[in-house]
């Protein structure tokens, strides 16, 4: 196992990286820029640098930097999880020269799956259709989970609806899909297995696909790390991915099997910025009062704390909550009680634009797609 | 007065490098002074210095060196200081050095490349603030700098 890992990442991200390590008995090592000086991953870390100004390009998006900081203080391995430097094989390379471990994806399966036609030809081979002519209306956007070992082990857990989505930001996810047929996640779990075993997936990730109301399906792409969604499936299914990923890093074997896994009741997830709803305008500057939901079943995670200030520079995002219960009837009371409680003043959230979603038919039925966030502010009046 | 406390007295002004120690004794007064002499700046012996996408000056200049007297100088990167060319030379500057404005002050050593740092003004360095060899941050003091005029 690793001795001591810096985290190249900031806000809650950083902050579930770090308590992951800390399970795990592992030191660990914040890197922030300039605008983060009082961001709470440092101060949950055991020690902190300081690495460039705060345009990412300059602190958490210089490969150089990250890997100089990771040698300099002795860290022998490097954890990104999304985000930034996430799937960059400059920062790998650096860090493989230095010997130090970045946890995720190697170069192999980030160069193959950048090469468009050498994926498309593995799809046709592998018979995952990718043509999206096939799918009759807007689609819903499904993420089947996945984990492999070293050893060749490859799992499927669980899945997710991730289809309330603005433009590509994921706003909310449930998993399992409500609207998904057995049949269909059959078919969806078979062809994701297929995909991740041709290319001996070892670590975390999710193998998205478009699906329309009658089931059909196509390949939209392989997120060979961790996601945000991947909170979900956590909740979902009572497996810590973040802290699989370093397991796995480290040579380690699961420890379960797919049959192991948890996966009865429903969990809901949403992505709640400091956004006015009325407007879209990101809001920045002090969070002079926060509450914060919390109860049987309700998981938030977030960087913020009271009197924090969100800088300008960075998405303005403050929390994911993310709730579970026995059923899907039950979870969506708890996730609106949960934004019902979620108070901030200083900043606005836009928390008000979930609650109006799962009251929608569309919603409660199920019956959404990568269209209805669109669609719900279209017809927004009166916020 | 005692032969003793000359001796010590002339003990610390050399350790310290003062010009100037005055004790008293009732009522304890203790006043010590260096002002030393100007080291003028070691001109940078050159050597490959890549050259980094940014402006390593850049932070530098949002100072107001001219209307500041003293100024602290911090590092533009993350990376090792170095306070000389290599280690058998003499550092660039040290406590007391005259440097004139874009002289090399340390160079900071990231991934194997080396970033010159430059005055900023015309001045006096009056503290050096990181040892030779350690990791700086960004925007972590270097130099302290009184500028001319």
């Amino acid at each position: 196992m690793f001795n001591k890992v810096l985290i190249a990442n900031r806000g809650d991200i950083a902050v579930s990286m770090i308590r992951s390590c800390k399970e795990l008995g592992i030191k660990t090592v914040a890197v922030y820029s300039s605008a983060d000086m009082e961001s709470l991953h440092i101060s949950l870390a055991d020690e902190s640098y300081c690495i460039g100004p705060a345009d990412p390009m300059k602190s958490y998006c210089n490969a150089d930097v990250i890997t100089c900081t990771a040698i300099n203080c002795g860290a022998d391995a490097v954890y990104v999880g999304y985000g930034f430097l996430a799937e960059s094989i400059p920062l790998i390379e650096k860090c493989k020269a230095a010997g130090i471990t970045c946890i995720g994806p190697d170069t192999a399966i980030i160069e193959f799956l950048s090469d468009k036609s050498a994926v498309k030809n593995l799809m046709r081979e592998l018979a995952v259709p990718t043509n999206m002519n096939r799918l009759h209306g807007a689609p819903k956007e499904i993420d089947i989970q996945l984990i492999g070992d070293s050893s060749g082990a490859l799992y499927v857990i669980g899945d997710r609806d991730s289809s309330y989505i603005n433009n590509t930001t994921r706003l909310m996810g449930e998993s399992p899909a409500y609207a998904v047929s057995d049949k269909t996640r059959k078919k969806l779990y078979k062809a994701a297995k297929k995909i991740a075993g041709a290319l001996n997936f070892v670590g975390v990730g999710s193998i998205n696909f478009y699906v329309d109301r009658e089931g059909n399906h196509v390949f939209k792409q392989f997120v060979p790390r961790l996601q945000v969604g991947c909170a979900i499936t956590e909740t979902q299914c009572r497996i810590n991915l973040t802290k699989w990923q370093i397991r796995i890093a480290a040579g380690e074997t699961l420890s379960f099997s797919d049959e192991d896994l948890f996966l009865a009741g429903c969990t809901l997830g949403c992505r709640i910025y400091a956004v006015n709803p009325a407007n879209d305008m990101p809001q920045t500057g002090e969070v002079s009062i926060l509450h914060i939901p919390c109860g049987l079943g309700v998981r938030i995670e977030t960087a913020v704390y009271q009197n924090c200030t969100l800088p300008l520079e960075y998405e303005p995002i403050l929390a994911k909550v993310i709730v579970h219960a026995g059923n899907r009837e039950e979870a969506i009371i708890k996730m609106k009680n949960a934004l019902s409680e979620l108070v901030t003043e200083g900043v606005i959230n836009n928390s008000e634009l979930f609650i109006d979603f799962l009251n929608t038919e569309e919603f409660q039925s199920g019956d959404y797609d990568i269209t209805s966030y669109s669609k719900l502010l279209s017809k927004r009046t009166d916020y | 007065m005692d032969k003793k406390i000359l001796k010590m007295a002339a003990e610390v002004m050399r350790e310290l490098s003062l010009n100037e120690i005055s004790i008293k004794d009732g009522e304890t007064e203790i006043v010590m002074k260096r002002d030393s002499a100007p080291v003028p700046a070691q001109k940078a012996i050159p050597q490959e210095v890549e050259e980094l996408d940014f402006d390593a000056g850049e932070l530098l200049m949002k100072e107001d060196f001219e209307n500041n007297p003293k100024s602290e100088i911090t590092a533009p990167l993350l990376g090792i200081f170095h306070g000389s060319p290599s280690q058998s030379d003499l550092p660039y500057v040290q406590i007391g050095s005259k440097v004139n404005k874009g002289d090399t002050l340390c160079t900071i050593e990231s991934m194997k490349m080396m970033t010159e740092i430059p005055a900023p003004c015309n001045g006096t360095i009056v503290d050096v603030c990181v040892a030779d060899g350690n990791l700086v941050e960004y925007g972590q003091t270097l130099f302290v700098i009184t500028a001319d005029n």
